[in-house]
């Protein structure tokens, strides 16, 4: 019980504080009734389907409670009333670099998406608020006959393939915040990738959240054909705000047959957004979708990223790195539903509690009756860094048959006092020893992610410790 | 005996059973316990049935709770009464005990007290209603001051207020009592309901081994039971309490235990679930003396519809404390079990070890096991650890016991038997081991299934 052995570790959020001033050309207002609903489907120019869609929603959304009963009480901290659920600076997608306006420009460099990457990026999609305000595809992955397109667009030009897969995963009434995303959703991308097409390089989207109480309810839809293979790369940084924002964004991936799906979320959100996502996989026969996460910022995120293992020989895998410090709850976790024989799925969590951070791993495995060959493997660790840090686990398994085999486990433990003692007799600072052995910690999960990404998620974490001991 | 109202309703939504069939029960003895049992009897009924979505109750299924026209204390026919003697004293001659109190339908039909020696050195071991009659300070100190946080807050009301049979253990300082004390709970008439108490209290250094036995006359029967153990392990006593459960196939039963550890003292419980329709078990150890560890053991077979429902939780309010769980179930045919554990960690419990674990064996395509293993964590130096694993016997060893000519049946038994045999070996005794394997084997003979 040491106090030099967890020291207190703030997290110097200032590097993503900013915020620049933009006109909002349509703005629905704030609150939410079936009029902010009828006014977005005006300002985007929706079909008559998603009219009704979204009306339908919405009255979900009314009806259902706050899942408190099992949730965190802190979710009725969110006023519905006082979000604005629309806002947009009316821009189409713009096609060169050289369209963008400048403003965003400037937003984007802070954001530190550098020319290099650039280059090596196939795309860059870039969602400004509620549009998105780049979009360019390489021309080698459009010769391809991918698809890469705000979720308006791809509802517009490619109904064909959007309404064939749109809200089959997540159905509107899966829960309350799906429900309220189906209502007033903009922004978000439509991925199609044609059969036997594999996408070398990952596509990317940046998200921010740029205008107090306003809300970004994202709808990506990733349909990856026969044999197709695509990586799909979100990251999210927001500027601080005195009150609290939500996000809640629905993804819902299609993997047919034999094809790939790799999703990355790199979450930075500032310590005051809500940050309630559903998000889901269905992978068909031989397919595999793997969810990698990693959530650092927010002030309380709800996300159990999930896979319907529905064809023979699918695979889901969930790859998930959180970390809390003070004020902060991490809710994350997973879900697999085995539904065809001979499924696997793979689950593995690492959570960190820093400060009086808080952080929970919920999960759900499920194998019902008549399947066989199905395996799930499901690890959660969790590290302490201070006395008052929490963590919480709460899986749920559920297993019919003896043709299948599950297994999980899981850990608790703090940041051993010999490693750090060692680091400092050879010249480390605490601080230093102490980012070393988070890093070492999260390590192999780290390596998971692509290049880029892992040298940012690195950087974060190394943010997080940074001038906190000492 | 007391007839219990039957609805004038029609039959209620299986999900709402009609709980409200119960009436008043009568009390009997001295005032404040008359009145005791009272208030329990009202907060009974203002307490509400546990929500659709009381996540105490996620998974359980609800169809199963069936509790009308159930009766009380029912005299025990002479036939049964047969029975039961020849199961809990005759065939158990040879067993050395300390002490046996034999019930039926919540009525004491046999008692082997305390030897002189013993009762001289200040041990109470008495049937419930005399110890409220003689121990009355006792009693008022201990009875249920821990209420069960686990779902079945109404039950243990009910329980309360219905209470008539049972055990009162008490177990003065430095007193280590070699044999073990037994006690039997029959339910002898079909729908008959019962509520067995068991409350242990061991003081400093004190040692002791109870043993609760619940079984129905006729392996058909049904019937209705809540019973609560509650036990106290005072600083440094050592206290082993282990629950066998094979009641009638029609049976309904919530089992609650309250497991209070103080310093350096060491708890082993451990649970035999083999009988009923739908079988309860909450059991929660609280470590609240430093160096005090609990041992949570179970193990439960099911077959047909059984449904076993199992609800845990440690929790150590005191640094350097230890518990450790290993929960088995062995599932045949369309059975069900649910285990949900829960590992608690206050701010104050630096240097707490704990571990939890479930391990469940199908052995057939439609047995559905349900595990939720948690973890609620607020210390750091902590090493705390849950495993959930649910998997079935291996093809090839299985190939190698049918090669070898094992019939199926006796080589599925085995591998179930050896899945066991973990728990068995951690209570360390060969003779109590040998006792529960022959009421395994009294669960074996009864079904062709498994």
């Amino acid at each position: 019980m040491s106090q030099t052995a967890t020291p207190d570790i703030n997290i110097d959020r200032s590097v993503g504080d900013f915020h620049y001033d933009t006109s909002y050309e349509f703005d629905a207002g704030v609150g939410l009734s079936s009029k902010t609903v009828d006014y977005i489907c005006d300002v985007k120019g929706d079909p008559q389907w998603i009219r009704d869609f979204r009306q339908k929603a919405l009255k979900i959304f009314e009806s259902k409670p706050m899942p408190t009963h099992w949730a965190t009480e802190d979710l009725e901290n969110i006023v519905f009333e006082n979000i604005r659920y629309y806002l947009s600076k009316g821009q189409v997608p713009k096609r060169t670099w050289e369209e963008v306006p400048e403003d965003v420009k400037r937003t984007f460099e802070r954001l530190g998406i550098p020319e290099a990457e650039r280059k090596f990026l196939s795309g860059v999609e870039a969602q400004f608020d509620s549009e998105a305000a780049y979009s360019n595809i390489k021309a080698v992955v459009a010769e391809q006959g991918v698809i890469f397109v705000g979720s308006t667009e791809g509802l517009q030009k490619h109904p064909e393939i959007f309404k064939k897969w749109f809200g089959k995963v997540i159905p509107t009434t899966d829960n309350k915040f799906s429900a309220l995303n189906s209502a007033v959703f903009s922004g978000g991308s439509f991925i199609y990738i044609p059969p036997g097409v594999k996408v070398k390089h990952p596509l990317q989207a940046y998200f921010r959240i740029n205008a107090q109480n306003f809300g970004q309810f994202e709808r990506t839809l990733i349909i990856a054909d026969e044999g197709a293979e695509v990586t799909y790369m979100e990251g999210c940084t927001a500027p601080k705000f005195e009150t609290a924002t939500l996000h809640s964004a629905v993804v819902e991936l299609v993997a047919l047959k034999g094809a790939k799906i790799q999703y990355i979320t790199v979450q930075n959100w500032s310590s005051n957004v809500f940050n309630l996502v559903t998000k889901r996989g269905l992978a068909m026969e031989e397919a595999e979708i793997k969810w990698i996460d990693c959530n650092i910022g927010s002030r309380l995120t709800m996300k159990y990223p999930g896979v319907i293992l529905k064809g023979r020989k699918a695979r889901g895998e969930v790859i998930s790195i959180a970390m809390a410090n003070s004020g902060q709850h991490q809710d994350t976790g997973a879900k697999m539903y085995h539904l065809a024989d001979d499924t696997t799925s793979n689950i593995v969590a690492k959570s960190i509690g820093i400060g009086s951070g808080r952080s929970t791993y919920r999960g759900m495995v499920h194998i019902p009756k008549h399947l066989k060959g199905c395996k799930n493997n499901t690890e959660c660790d969790a590290l302490l860094i201070n006395t008052n840090s929490r963590t919480d686990t709460y899986p749920a398994i559920q297993v019919r048959g003896n043709k299948n085999s599950v297994q999980h486990e899981a850990s608790v433990s703090k940041v051993s006092a010999e490693q750090i003692f060692y680091m400092q007799q050879r010249g480390m600072t605490e601080a230093q020893a102490m980012s070393l052995s988070v890093n070492g910690f999260v390590n192999d999960l780290v390596r998971q992610f692509p290049l880029e990404y892992s040298v940012e998620l690195k950087r974060l974490i190394d943010m997080e410790m940074e001038g906190s001991v000492g | 005996m007391e007839v219990l109202e039957q609805p004038t309703t029609a039959p209620t939504s299986p999900a709402t059973p009609s709980l409200d069939s119960f009436v008043a029960p009568s009390s009997q003895g001295p005032s404040w316990w008359t009145q005791l049992q009272q208030r329990a009897w009202k907060q009974y009924q203002e307490l509400p049935f546990p929500a659709r979505n009381d996540e105490h109750f996620r998974f359980t299924d609800r169809t199963k709770f069936k509790f009308e026209n159930l009766t009380h204390l029912t005299p025990v026919s002479p036939s049964a009464q047969k029975e039961i003697f020849r199961t809990s004293v005759e065939n158990r001659l040879k067993k050395q005990v300390a002490g046996r109190f034999v019930f039926g339908n919540d009525q004491l039909l046999y008692r082997q007290n305390l030897s002189a020696e013993l009762s001289a050195q200040g041990v109470i071991w008495k049937p419930f209603a005399e110890a409220v009659e003689q121990h009355p300070e006792l009693v008022q100190k201990y009875f249920m001051s821990k209420v069960t946080t686990l779902g079945s807050e109404r039950f243990a009301r009910l329980h309360q207020a219905y209470l008539k049979a049972g055990t009162f253990l008490y177990i003065p300082k430095n007193i280590e009592i070699e044999l073990p004390l037994e006690a039997f709970h029959w339910i002898a008439e079909d729908r008959e309901m019962v509520f067995p108490h068991t409350l242990i209290i061991a003081e400093v250094n004190a040692k002791v081994e109870i043993i609760d036995f619940f079984h129905s006359v006729s392996s058909e029967m049904g019937g209705f039971s809540t019973s609560i153990c509650d036990l106290y392990a005072g600083p440094g006593a050592q206290v082993r309490y282990v629950a066998t459960q094979l009641w009638g196939r029609e049976t309904r039963s919530f089992q609650l235990q309250s497991i209070t550890v103080d310093r350096d003292a060491h708890s082993k419980t451990l649970n035999l679930n083999m009988g009923g329709a739908y079988s309860r078990l909450e059991s929660k150890s609280q470590m609240i003396g430093s160096g005090g560890k609990s041992d949570m053991l179970a193990l439960t077979i099911s077959n047909d519809k059984q449904e076993f429902d199992q609800r845990t939780y440690q929790e150590h309010v005191a640094p350097n404390t230890n518990s450790d769980l290993l929960f088995k179930n062995a599932l045949a045919d369309d059975s069900r079990t649910i285990f949900s554990g829960m590992i608690e960690v206050d701010v104050e419990a630096q240097k707490t070890d704990a571990y939890q674990s479930n391990r469940n064996l199908l052995l057939s395509d439609t047995a559905d096991s349900n595990s939720m293993p948690g973890l609620e964590i607020n210390a750091n130096d902590v090493r705390c650890t849950h495993g959930s694993t649910t998997s079935q016997i291996d093809d090839v060893e299985m190939f190698y016991m049918r090669s070898r000519g094992v019939p199926l049946s006796v080589a599925r038994k085995l591998f179930t038997l050896g899945f066991f045999q973990e728990v068995l070996e951690r209570i360390n005794d060969k003779a109590l081991e040998v006792e529960l394997l022959d009421l395994i084997d009294q669960k074996y003979s009864q079904t062709k299934s498994l």
